[in-house]
């Protein structure tokens, strides 16, 4: 499973941290970006989850490889 | 009367769906049922009065908070007994349910004595309205309070070219929210993009004209003036919703326990009935009731009660976050940082305009005001990679 932020969409809320902040981190400007290359280890899956539903921008994206 | 739903979820918006979602996700979607009155896909409301209404986007339905997997009945809910836990639909459907959730949220308040032409935003239907309004010419509005949403609409319409015109009897833009802060800020914003933001007046009569949306209207002892349509945002109230089965009135906005369980009259948790969302008021230390009327707030409500149906322990809720866009900022709100509190700016965005201001309430921390500053925003929250169980005095 990989995980992507959309930066059109996201707006810095920085939701996505707070839940995983594991997988999230921040880039200069507060927005959102994923740490290393995006494939979630399988303890931080249920965590990204809980993120994709908490973004208010509805920006995070999961895809199942 | 035909029989049980497991869980029964009276309301469909980001808080219905918030419980539903998060039992959905734990394997229960079979037991989940939805009552929802409007007849649309579930959407969510912040985009409305911002991108939404200048644009010509078309909604995006079913945002990956709402479960598709659960049962959804387009169908309001007219009455609910609290102690059987039995519904009665506008349908005339009688149901009962071994555990209900009320989340039916709110709708705009609008003041007495004003035109029925008068338009709110609580619902896309609403704001597709005042986008046609728009999109078809109208290019002169009044809007009715200067809170998160008036501004939001403000700021909008104004970006589409249209002069706005705010009036509100408060001394301080959005007053409730902010407590006063940063007033000149706000008016400062308001100008320069052209939005005239009237304080400490109100509208004092308003009539239809001729055209079919046109009003007129006073504000103060003001000429009477012309304008091509006029919005009212002047707050919410519960949805209506009769409950019954208690030995008297619950209270409006519902008090509900950590738990989200209603509390009856006398203050008591009413068995597996909860309440979540915008019609949920929570217990001021003025011992007033107000809502938190916040996306935020929704969510983590719905995931408290989600974890209390699937028998999980309770989470340490995060400090509450409220944000709204407008004149071109990002405003974020952290904590409580309403009237009587003092304000001083705790950090600036290097290169930039941005600045995170720290507020406190005789001396003690109480929240933070973010403008532009989303970076010092989410250092705050989350400090060495860790879901910060921040003191507000820390930073
Ligand atoms: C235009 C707008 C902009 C906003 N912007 C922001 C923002 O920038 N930041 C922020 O933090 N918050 C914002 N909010 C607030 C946030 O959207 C709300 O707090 C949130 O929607 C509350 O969710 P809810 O599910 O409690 O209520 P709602 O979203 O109102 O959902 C309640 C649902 O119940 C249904 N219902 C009502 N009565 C019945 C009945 N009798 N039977 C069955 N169904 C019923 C309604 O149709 C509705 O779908 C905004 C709200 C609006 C309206
Ligand atoms: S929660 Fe969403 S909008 Fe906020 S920073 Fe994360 S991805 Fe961006």
């Amino acid at each position: 499973m990989r995980v992507e932020v959309d930066s059109s969409k996201c707006q810095g809320h920085n939701r996505c941290m707070i839940f995983a902040p594991d997988v999230f981190e921040v880039d200069d400007y507060g927005f959102a970006t994923v740490r290393a290359d995006g494939e979630i280890p399988p303890e931080q899956i249920e965590a990204v989850k809980h993120a994709v539903v908490n973004c208010p921008e509805l920006a995070i994206i999961v895809r199942e490889d | 009367m035909s029989g049980g739903s497991d869980v029964l979820i009276v309301g469909g918006g980001l808080a219905g769906c918030t419980v539903a979602g998060q039992l959905a996700q734990a394997g229960r979607a079979g037991d989940v049922t939805i009552f929802e009155a409007e007849p649309e896909a579930p959407y969510d409301r912040p985009p409305l009065t911002k991108s939404f209404l200048a644009s010509e986007d078309l909604l995006s339905a079913w945002p990956v908070w709402a479960p598709r997997d659960v049962e959804w009945r387009y169908d309001a809910v007219d009455s609910i007994d609290l102690a059987r836990r039995a519904i009665v639909t506008r349908s005339g459907e009688v149901l009962t349910a071994s555990t209900i959730v009320i989340a039916v949220g709110a709708r705009a308040r609008i003041l007495p004595q004003r035109s029925d032409r008068i338009r709110t935003i609580r619902t896309a239907a609403d704001a597709r309205v005042l986008r046609d309004q728009v999109a078809s010419g109208a290019n002169r509005f009044l809007i009715e309070g200067a809170g998160p949403l008036g501004l939001e609409i403000a700021s909008t319409l104004a970006s589409a070219g249209v002069r706005v015109t705010v009036v509100d009897p408060a001394p301080a833009p959005m007053m409730r929210l902010l407590g006063g802060h940063l007033s000149d800020d706000v008016n400062a914003w308001a100008e320069e993009s052209g939005v005239e933001l009237l304080l400490g007046c109100r509208v004092t009569e308003s009539h239809d004209t001729d055209s079919p949306t046109g009003v007129l209207a006073r504000i103060g002892d003001g000429p009477l003036e012309a304008y091509d349509g006029m919005v009212s945002a002047v707050g919410i109230e519960a949805n209506p919703l009769e409950l019954h089965g208690t030995t008297g009135p619950v209270t409006s906005p519902i008090l509900a326990d950590e738990h989200g369980r209603i509390l009856d009259p006398e203050g008591l948790p009413i068995d597996s009935v909860f309440a979540v969302g915008d019609i949920v008021g929570f217990r001021q230390p003025d011992g007033s009731i107000a809502r938190s009327e916040a996306w935020s707030s929704a969510r983590v409500q719905g995931e408290a009660i989600a974890r209390h149906l699937l028998g999980k322990p309770s989470l340490q809720a995060p400090v509450p976050y409220f944000w709204t866009r407008q004149f071109g900022r990002m405003i974020q709100v952290l904590g409580e940082v309403g009237p009587g509190s003092e304000i001083k700016v705790a950090r600036e965005v290097p290169g930039a305009t941005g600045k995170l201001y720290r507020v406190a309430r005789d001396g003690v921390p109480v929240g933070y005001i973010g403008v532009n500053a989303q970076r010092l925003v989410a250092q705050l929250q989350v400090q060495g990679g860790k879901l910060a169980h921040w003191r507000l005095g820390d930073v």
